[in-house]
């Protein structure tokens, strides 16, 4: 069964499952979810039977938009790779064997091992960019070299530059529209379409913000599974979208104003950051001590989404801005939110926020841009706000390398801090 | 004849140490001495003329070469960039605390991180992080002239002096007489008995990177006679192999594969051929010269464009008659690492020899990495 | 800040007196202790072996009461901790937790501890006896009693002997830091070039020494330092991390057992077992 068989198999249990005999502890959003994903991953098949071709994106999945847009199907590789789960081990080998560097974040292992495995609809195009870190930019670049096929690196400006960098990034994405329609046949930018995917988008932005107020409340009306459960912007064809982070944001609004919370007795809240071990729960093990997870945050990648900003083209650029550039502009602002000052004053900013007690920050092996910061991360909080860190380490999608004890235990420690700091008894 | 030898050998030495430990920092230190500003780089990506031309000392960054790291450990985690700990461990130690600013670069992770360290922990007054492209493009080179020119202005209120075009165009000049000197430094490594072994000519090329460039070229130019008809003892001048490393600052692991049977007649290396290859051009706005040539010249494994730098590696190993590449991955360093099955496949295609060795920044596991040289070197010395 | 529910016996906290026991089963050994009225009576220390450990902690509990001469069923409270302690049927407690309650037992002035075990190193911050900061090695072996143990293996000798090798040499020998298996390769490279033993085994454990040393900066490492677990015992260890921290650290007069006094002195203070 390849990725794309068995992730049909997949979703279409748990569709079946939640149908015929549904969870009332669990979000009824779920089940919009899974049906997103079975429906998206059915037209992928199809498409990878029929051999359409497909633009492999080599992170950012805003350029799912973008890509979607000029009339190409995509793949976002990283996020693809995340969806792997215990199947994992077959492209770790795959990847390995061909000479990659097995300790680097596991995400994209999987993703070069996936991509060689034919199991995915080969590309016609790889896309990758210097917006997130280095793994994700030269896996895109070797994926273009192994397929070889047409491809584009897309330079971030650099920070502060302002205007200046803005038009660098508007006049890239001309040159990739125009490189696309030249190279891959039937390939044409329709500038409406991508604008309709900005609504969509910034309609969720406005329920996102929602979210993330309701997660203010005490006792935290979300689990911290489900602080995990955004989906990917992958799925911006469906036409539930939208409704998706509606339900969600009703659902998460109804607990909240009946003062239930996702966990019995909420002792202490704490954020999670950078990545998780996706093939465990470490979350349920928090949870079972008392302590919410109000809030994912998955590093430079993109926070728990930024705060909604409307666009103010009028006021910043003397005009309203085209969706291309629009995205453009997107683009230059986020070049600020990678940087690691950024994101450690998110993380201050969302922890002051929420009244969290403390973070947990997960070392996720290979990725530089992440485990380099916990440190300092750890430090500001404590000077700012006198919350603990944890910072521990571990592999999201290698569960070979996953010893639960000793994971667990840390955890334990942590909670005993947490709540010895807090006067509440453990 | 010989007091001229002694005299000769002696200044070469002091040119080939320069980089160690125990004498990099003295060049640095006298120019401060002097009222003098120095700033650090962590990148070969910075056009340096541009802070040579506002009158401080542009020098490279080494890393201590102490194994053990525990001051840079508290903030950066085993696995992650080596350079950048050894870098961060000699920051903390106090080494560089005559350093009046850095700029790095946001290219890598790891450096971005490392900048983040040194606000963080209140270091230097003057930090600047340069974003260098990884590709070469038009419109990436009309971006970097962009940066470039910020990170200009940047150095002007620092240093509080104007750059001026006529002194960014004599900093230029006097940049590529360095180039030019090495460049026929290294014209001679072509000879079957070249005048310098391997390990010394990392030794002078990292002097470069230490050192004020006039003193530099003045010590270089008075050498290059007597280099045209040194005899070194060389061991063994067959197999001829050629480095491909990056952030390899210590000549002693040049040295290692050369006492394991071997001549490294020439490298592809930042801290070696690509620091000082591709002259400036002279013609036009320095500003744009010196992106054009920092961001197109011989390509690092980190640029997007791998392509180039296999083809210039595959024309050197004609030009310097090179028998097999040795290609030193660092540990949690990913440019390299990802690029390396293509370096290797297109290597494997050419005929040419080739073998990948994971190293540490500091000079480790010495014996492990001695025998996988000799056993190469021997598998190449049966075809003589 | 320390925790207002501090169990310390001078907030008033403290109950009856009991008879309680504490027990941390390590990767290695398992440490058991029995207290009366939180004075120690007796403690045990067992290798792990192929016996399960809850037997062996059974029949443990049974000589300790013997050796106080008192009776199994006088025990009123067993606590767990460790690694291994979800193998036992009895209430657990984190091993920062305890470590740091155990120090403050130890040494009252105790500001940081460090536990150096066989697989896990963890610095406790533990003023007043209250963890209000941890950090632990990852997963490398070179942080832990593991990794001098490769090296006594590869140089065959024994552990015991090796920490207390004095070094005479001017300490420029360096072993790998990075990773057990280079380092092993690095020694026997270094005893074919004939270099000195004892310098060796001075250049390994600066090696551990510079992987322990952040972990006391990332808790604070405020005065007293004191060193626990078994490694503790090593003097050349000890001389490596003084010179690393600056001043001198104090070795807990038997390491092993920090932890596993914490555990039944928390049993006998903390209310929620009651």
């Amino acid at each position: 069964m390849n990725f794309l068989e068995a992730e049909v198999a997949k979703y279409e249990r748990r569709v079946k499952r939640i149908k015929e005999n549904p969870d009332p502890t669990k979000l009824k959003a779920n089940l919009l979810l899974y049906e997103m994903w079975l429906s998206h991953r059915k037209k992928m098949l199809k498409q990878f039977n029929e051999g359409v071709p497909f633009a492999y994106l080599s992170g950012g999945s805003v350029y799912n938009t973008l890509f979607r847009a000029m009339g190409f199907h995509t793949i976002h590789l990283p996020t693809t790779a995340d969806r792997v789960g215990s199947g994992a081990a077959k492209y770790f080998d795959i990847a390995r064997q061909r000479g990659y560097p097995d300790n680097t974040c596991d995400r994209i292992q999987v993703y070069l091992g996936l991509t060689m495995s034919g199991e995915l609809p080969r590309p016609s195009f790889v896309f990758y960019y210097g917006g997130e870190c280095l793994p994700l930019t030269y896996g895109g670049r070797w994926v273009a070299e192994e397929f070889k096929v047409p491809s584009y690196f897309l330079d971030y400006p650099e920070e502060d530059s302002g205007y200046e960098g803005f038009q660098h990034v508007l006049k890239q994405y001309r040159e990739l529209i125009s490189y696309c329609e030249s190279e891959v046949p039937g390939v044409k930018f329709d500038e409406a379409k991508l604008g309709e995917y900005q609504r969509k988008t910034d309609m969720n932005h406005h329920l996102h913000q929602e979210i993330y107020e309701l997660k203010k409340r005490v006792p935290c009306p979300i689990s911290g599974k489900d602080a995990l459960r955004m989906p990917s912007m992958e799925l911006c064809d469906e036409p539930q979208f939208g409704e998706y982070y509606k339900l969600f944001r009703d659902e998460m609004r109804e607990k909240a104003e009946k003062g239930i919370g996702a966990l019995p007795e909420e002792k202490a809240r704490v954020m999670w950051v950078v990545s998780a071990p996706f093939y465990a729960d470490p979350f349920s093990f928090l949870e079972s001590r008392g302590v919410a997870v109000p809030i994912y945050d998955a590093g430079v990648g993109g926070g728990e989404r930024r705060e909604y900003v409307p666009p103010d083209d009028e006021k910043k650029y003397g005009r309203r801005l085209s969706p291309l550039e629009y995205l453009a502009s997107q683009t230059a602002e986020g070049a600020e939110g990678r940087t690691p000052g950024s994101k450690s004053e998110r993380i201050l900013k969302n922890c002051r926020e929420l009244h969290l007690d403390g973070v947990i920050y997960f070392m996720l092996s290979g990725c530089m841009p992440e485990i380099g910061c916990g440190r300092i991360v750890a430090e500001n909080l404590e000077r700012e706000l006198g919350i603990p860190t944890l910072l521990i380490d571990g592999y999201c999608l290698d569960s070979a390398k996953y010893n639960q004890t000793d994971f667990e235990s840390k955890l334990d420690a942590f909670v005993s801090v947490l709540l010895a700091r807090k006067g509440v008894p453990a | 004849m010989v007091q001229n030898t002694v005299t000769a050998e002696k200044r070469l030495k002091k040119l080939v140490e320069a980089g160690q430990e125990a004498n990099r920092f003295n060049w640095a230190k006298e120019w401060k001495a002097q009222g003098k500003k120095v700033i650090g780089l962590v990148d070969t990506y910075i056009p340096e003329e541009i802070i040579y031309a506002a009158g401080a000392l542009p020098w490279h960054i080494f890393g201590t070469w102490r194994q053990n790291v525990p001051l840079a450990s508290v903030y950066r985690p085993p696995n992650t960039c080596r350079y950048c700990a050894h870098v961060l461990e000699s920051f903390m130690s106090g080494q560089l605390d005559f350093l009046d600013g850095a700029v790095g670069s946001d290219w890598d992770d790891d450096r971005r991180v490392l900048w983040f360290q040194w606000t963080h922990l209140k270091m230097m007054s003057f930090r600047y992080q340069l974003h260098v492209p990884l590709k070469d493009s038009d419109l990436a080179r009309i971006q970097f002239t962009a940066n470039v020119t910020r990170l200009k202005k940047g150095l002007e209120k620092f240093c509080g002096v104007e750059i001026t075009d006529q002194s960014l165009a004599d900093a230029i000049g006097v940049y590529n007489k360095m180039r030019s000197l090495l460049t026929r430094v290294y014209e001679m490594r072509k000879r079957d008995v070249p005048p310098l072994t391997g390990a010394e000519t990392l030794g002078l090329t990292t002097a470069a990177m230490v050192m004020p460039k006039d003193e530099y070229i003045k010590e270089l130019e008075a050498l290059l006679p007597y280099l045209e008809t040194r005899k070194p003892v060389i061991t063994s001048p067959h197999p001829r192999l050629l480095v491909s490393a990056d952030r390899l600052d210590n000549p002693a692991y040049i040295a290692l594969i050369e006492d394991a049977g071997a001549l490294v007649a020439m490298d592809d290396m930042d801290t070696g051929s690509r620091y000082f290859w591709n002259e400036v051009p002279v013609n036009g706005d320095p500003i744009e010269a010196l992106s054009r040539r920092y961001l197109s010249k011989l390509a690092c494994p980190r640029m997007t464009f791998w392509d180039r730098q296999v083809s210039q590696v595959k024309e050197w190993v004609k030009e310097w008659k090179i028998d097999g590449i040795v290609n030193f991955t660092m540990s949690y360093s990913y440019p390299r690492f990802f690029g390396m099955p293509y370096f290797r496949d297109q290597m494997e295609t050419a005929g040419i020899p080739f073998l990948t060795i994971q190293r540490e920044y500091y000079l480790g596991s010495v014996g492990q990495l001695r025998t996988r040289v000799e056993a190469f070197a021997e598998t190449l010395a049966e075809d003589f | 800040m320390p925790s207002s529910v501090c169990y310390l016996p001078e907030r008033g906290y403290r109950l009856s007196p009991m008879i309680v026991a504490g027990v941390d089963v390590g990767v290695k050994n398992v440490k058991v202790v029995l207290f009366d009225d939180s004075q120690l009576k007796s403690q045990l220390i067992l290798p792990v072996g192929m016996e399960p450990v809850t037997g062996m902690v059974e029949k443990a509990l049974a000589d300790l009461s013997r050796q106080a001469n008192l009776a199994p069923g006088d025990i009123q409270r067993v606590l767990a901790t460790g690694y291994g302690a979800f193998l036992l049927p009895y209430p657990r407690i984190s091993d920062s937790i305890c470590l740091a309650r155990g120090a403050y037992f130890v040494r009252s002035s105790c500001g940081t501890a460090m536990d150096i075990g066989a697989q896990r190193s963890m610095a406790a911050s533990c003023t007043g006896g209250v963890c209000t900061k941890f950090s632990a090695n990852g997963k490398c072996a070179v942080g832990s009693g593991m990794f001098l143990e490769a090296v006594a293996n590869v140089l065959r000798l024994k552990l015991e002997d090796m920490a207390n090798l004095p070094s005479q040499g001017d300490n420029k020998i360096q072993v790998s830091s990075m990773c057990v298996v280079f380092a092993e390769s690095e020694i026997i490279s270094l005893v074919h070039e004939g270099a000195p033993v004892a310098d060796i085994v001075r250049g390994a454990v600066n090696a551990l020494a510079a992987q322990i040393y952040p972990l006391l900066v990332q808790v604070g490492m405020a005065r007293d330092v004191l060193l626990c677990g078994g490694v503790a015992r090593s003097r050349v260890l000890v001389a490596a991390l003084q010179e690393l921290i600056g001043f001198e650290a104090v070795v807990a007069e038997q390491p092993e057992f920090v932890p596993a006094y914490g555990a039944a002195l928390i049993a006998t203070e903390r209310r929620e077992w009651s």
